[in-house]
């Protein structure tokens, strides 16, 4: 456990695979318009199509419209966002300056103190440890590529052509289009043929300020018989200053090759979190997903999986937690576009303190995948009288030989579970905390072990509202 | 769309005890229920369903109401068909069932809205949308939603959409029952679940006539 | 093998899409490195025009999600789209561009 601990305590002295950030001296400026995305590309010293390809997205952006559904948008001003990379990680900061309860979440959680340093923007770099560059050493003797994406897009520009944009284009969505513009930071992953990664590769082994950025961009190739494990976010609270947080994932999942991409998303709820997610996955290839999402204001995000050749399967699984001011916009969507193709979508949420999820999905069976088969279930916990709960599935069935089940449960948690537990003299609040823990369990129990410790210390604290 | 018709006055009149069977015709229909008061709605298809859009507001406590359908498309035929409930008194219960059979290429697009709002303490609501395809081009789309705001209360949907199971059949064939008539037989027995519901036994026998003497014969001539 | 006559040769420049009608059918006509290429205008994704999408080397992108087509084959070259479009020869005769719908 302290190994784990360790390992992501490290530092950018190991040369091979990452770049140590500059100084980040770029100008502080509000708005977005053409100079500000040129700038950003200049800046980065990229390829010409790159370039194009930003000024073309910003262009996109500015067309798109807003979404007309989900959670409300409407106070999102757009000229008052800061879209370069700040100076931030190399600034001193002190761990007083960071509001209190956010301290005390990492104290309760139990952070260790490096991390909690680094989590706080304290301190911009890790200790270094060996055990740290003999893993990545041995990745790179397999032909693995883990890079930021900045560093991707520069050592190795025709892998990165090939497959940027070709699974979230630009005009996807409106926020697709803002972040193909203005995107920074993300990882690169290549993982080669056969080649399977034991050990999952988690965001913070690179050492960015991109790690919590607000533009990610993230591009994931795994080539046939491969497996890659990769883990974003972690449990405890993240404090940015930026309001909007737009990332985009892509994930190509070649001939029998699997990937599983877990999230766990703790925002500080003055954060506006719209996401696009999204693996293509090739034939008898598998996708998993594990999204977690306790923080923000507002999170809009559904992974999804396209099964384009025959025995491809993607699993979404989704876990969301939406407390005082908090809305959970979230789900997946699965599209079946070729034979044989098996599809489960779960997710599991809690609202309390008059937070509202909803559940949002779409199964899509388009006409010759026959054979296909899938199930969604979502289940909803709401906690109190304040809070809501909504669910939003939409099925587009075009074939007629599958199989398709959707359930979906929304209740409060049950009399007779509370009664049975207090009566065995344990106090209501903790009983209700067990029965929600009990409720995701199906979810967090896909988690790396310390993080499904972690969540569960964290549930246990919003159960009891001491977490702000 | 056509004027929003009181169905309570207008037909309950016209239907057998507290039970309505409508024709699903074109149209908006709205339907509130006092207090106590407790309704089954049965949906039958007309020969060319288009566009209907059904709304009840469970405005009295402990008003309950029961929506059942078993309906059908075959040729070209399209039908869009929107059933919201709303749950605004205390102790409602809604208990939605519909089962559709497609044949030809007919296409069904079906939305389903439970909400159960703050004040419908001790609610509780279940819809059930079940379809079976037999047309190769056939198209369903469903999106059953639930919108809920108070936590005394329970929600749940479920939804399926599949084919007649091919084992079935061929063991209803190899009995000597020809392919027309084994396909007849099963769905007849997809509806079984909905009509069993009703109470009204000489309703339940209405209701099997109307379904296979006009509808099925049309799209199953050979049985 | 039903030839029809959709454009004259000059109705349209090079990295253009024009969009033209045959028997009810709407297929666009773009011209790419001085070559025609004919395709049915109906992106297979949300049925989309892609007459008022643009031209990205030889692939059509649609305006709607940026699905994107290549114009000789009508193979997906990005999603959302997941299902092929249909494509049409092109042959130039006598200053007509004339389109082939089998």
């Amino acid at each position: 456990m302290n190994k784990e601990r360790d390992l992501k305590n490290l530092k950018s002295s190991y040369k091979l695979g990452f770049s140590v950030p500059e100084d980040y001296v770029f100008k502080s400026k509000k708005g977005l318009d053409e100079k500000v995305v040129e700038e950003i590309s200049a800046i980065k010293s990229e390829p010409l199509w790159m370039r194009d390809l930003r000024l073309k997205s910003y262009q996109t952006f500015r067309q798109k419209q807003m979404p007309g559904w989900g959670g409300d948008l409407s106070q999102i001003n757009f000229n008052e966002i800061y879209y370069y990379l700040k100076p931030t990680k190399t600034e001193a900061k002190s761990w007083e300056d960071l509001p209190k309860g956010i301290r005390e979440t990492y104290n309760k959680i139990g952070v260790p103190a490096a991390e909690k340093k680094y989590l706080a923007g304290v301190k911009g770099q890790y200790e270094s440890e060996v055990i740290y560059g003999s893993l990545l050493k041995s990745l790179e003797e397999k032909g693995v590529v883990f890079l930021g994406m900045d560093e991707g897009l520069k050592r190795y520009p025709d892998l990165v052509k090939e497959y940027f944009g070709t699974v979230i284009p630009p005009a996807d969505n409106k926020f697709a289009a803002l972040n193909s513009s203005v995107w920074s930071g993300g990882s690169f992953i290549y993982v080669p043929k056969n080649v399977k990664i034991s050990l999952p590769l988690q965001a913070y082994f690179r050492i960015n300020a991109a790690n919590m950025g607000q533009f990610e961009r993230t591009l994931i190739i795994a080539d046939e018989g491969s497996f890659v494990s990769y883990i974003e976010g972690c449990s405890a609270p993240v404090y940015s200053t930026d309001s909007l947080h737009s990332a985009v994932v892509e994930i190509i999942v070649k001939r029998g090759a699997r990937v599983r991409y877990t999230t766990i998303q703790n925002w500080s709820t003055n954060v506006y979190n719209l996401v696009t997610k999204r693996a293509k996955v090739f034939g008898d290839g598998v996708m998993e997903w594990v999204d977690y999402n306790g923080g923000s204001r507002l999170t809009m995000k559904y992974p999804s999986v396209y099964l384009v050749e025959p025995g491809a399967h993607g699993e979404i699984l989704s876990l969301a937690f939406a407390g005082s001011g908090q809305h959970q916009d979230t789900g997946g969507k699965a599209i079946h576009a070729a034979p044989n193709t098996t599809s489960q979508i779960i997710s599991k949420s809690v609202s309390l303190n008059g937070g509202r999820t909803s559940y949002r999905g779409l199964l899509q069976i388009y006409p010759g995948a026959k054979g296909s088969k899938s199930k969604v279930v979502c289940d909803a916990l709401i906690l109190d009288p304040q809070s809501r709960s909504d669910t939003y599935p939409t099925m587009r069935i075009d074939e007629s030989q599958v199989q398709v089940e959707h359930e979906a449960t929304v209740s409060k948690i049950g009399e007779d579970q509370l009664f049975y537990l207090m009566s065995r003299g344990i106090p209501e609040a903790q009983a209700g905390s067990l029965i929600v823990s009990g409720f995701v369990e199906p979810i967090v129990k896909q988690l790396p072990l310390e993080y499904a410790v972690e969540l569960n210390r964290l549930i246990e604290l919003q159960m009891e509202g001491s977490v702000g | 769309m056509g004027e929003k018709k009181d169905l309570v006055r207008e037909k309950l009149e016209l239907t057998l005890g507290r039970t309505l069977i409508d024709r699903l015709e074109e149209g908006e229909s709205e339907l509130r229920l006092g207090a106590d008061e407790a309704l089954t709605i049965f949906l039958l298809p007309s020969q060319k369903y288009k566009n209907k859009k059904l709304t009840v507001w469970l405005e009295g406590r402990g008003s309950r109401v029961e929506i059942l359908g078993a309906l059908l498309g075959g040729g070209e035929e399209e039908s869009k068909i929107s059933i919201r409930v709303i749950h605004k008194g205390r102790e409602t219960s809604a208990y939605i069932h519909l089962r559709t059979v497609l044949f030809g290429q007919s296409r069904s697009l079906f939305s389903g809205l439970i909400r159960i709002e703050k004040d419908a303490i001790g609610s509780g609501s279940l819809l059930e949308d079940r379809v079976l395809v037999l047309g190769e081009a056939a198209r369903a789309e469903s999106v059953p939603s639930l919108e809920i705001e108070a936590n005394e209360v329970k929600a749940s949907h479920a939804a399926t959409v599949g084919r007649i199971d091919e084992e079935q059949l061929f063991y209803l064939e190899s009995r000597g029952v020809s392919r027309a008539t084994a396909v007849r037989m099963i769905v007849e027995g997809f509806f079984e679940p909905v009509l069993r519901r009703l109470s009204r036994k000489d309703l339940v026998a209405q209701i099997r006539g109307e379904l296979w003497a006009d509808a099925l014969k049309q799209y199953l001539p050979d049985s | 093998m039903e030839i029809t006559k959709v454009l004259e040769v000059g109705e349209i420049g090079e990295g253009e899409i024009k969009k033209t009608e045959i028997n009810g059918q709407v297929v666009d006509v773009a011209m790419i490195g001085g070559e025609y290429y004919a395709f049915n205008d109906i992106c297979s994704h949300e049925e989309c025009s892609l007459s008022e999408g643009f031209l990205d080397g030889k692939e059509v992108v649609c305006p709607c999600h940026g699905s994107k087509f290549d114009v000789g084959s009508g193979a997906v070259k990005s999603l959302p789209a997941v299902t092929p479009i249909k494509t049409y020869s092109v042959k130039v005769e006598n200053g007509a561009i004339m389109v082939c719908l089998m």
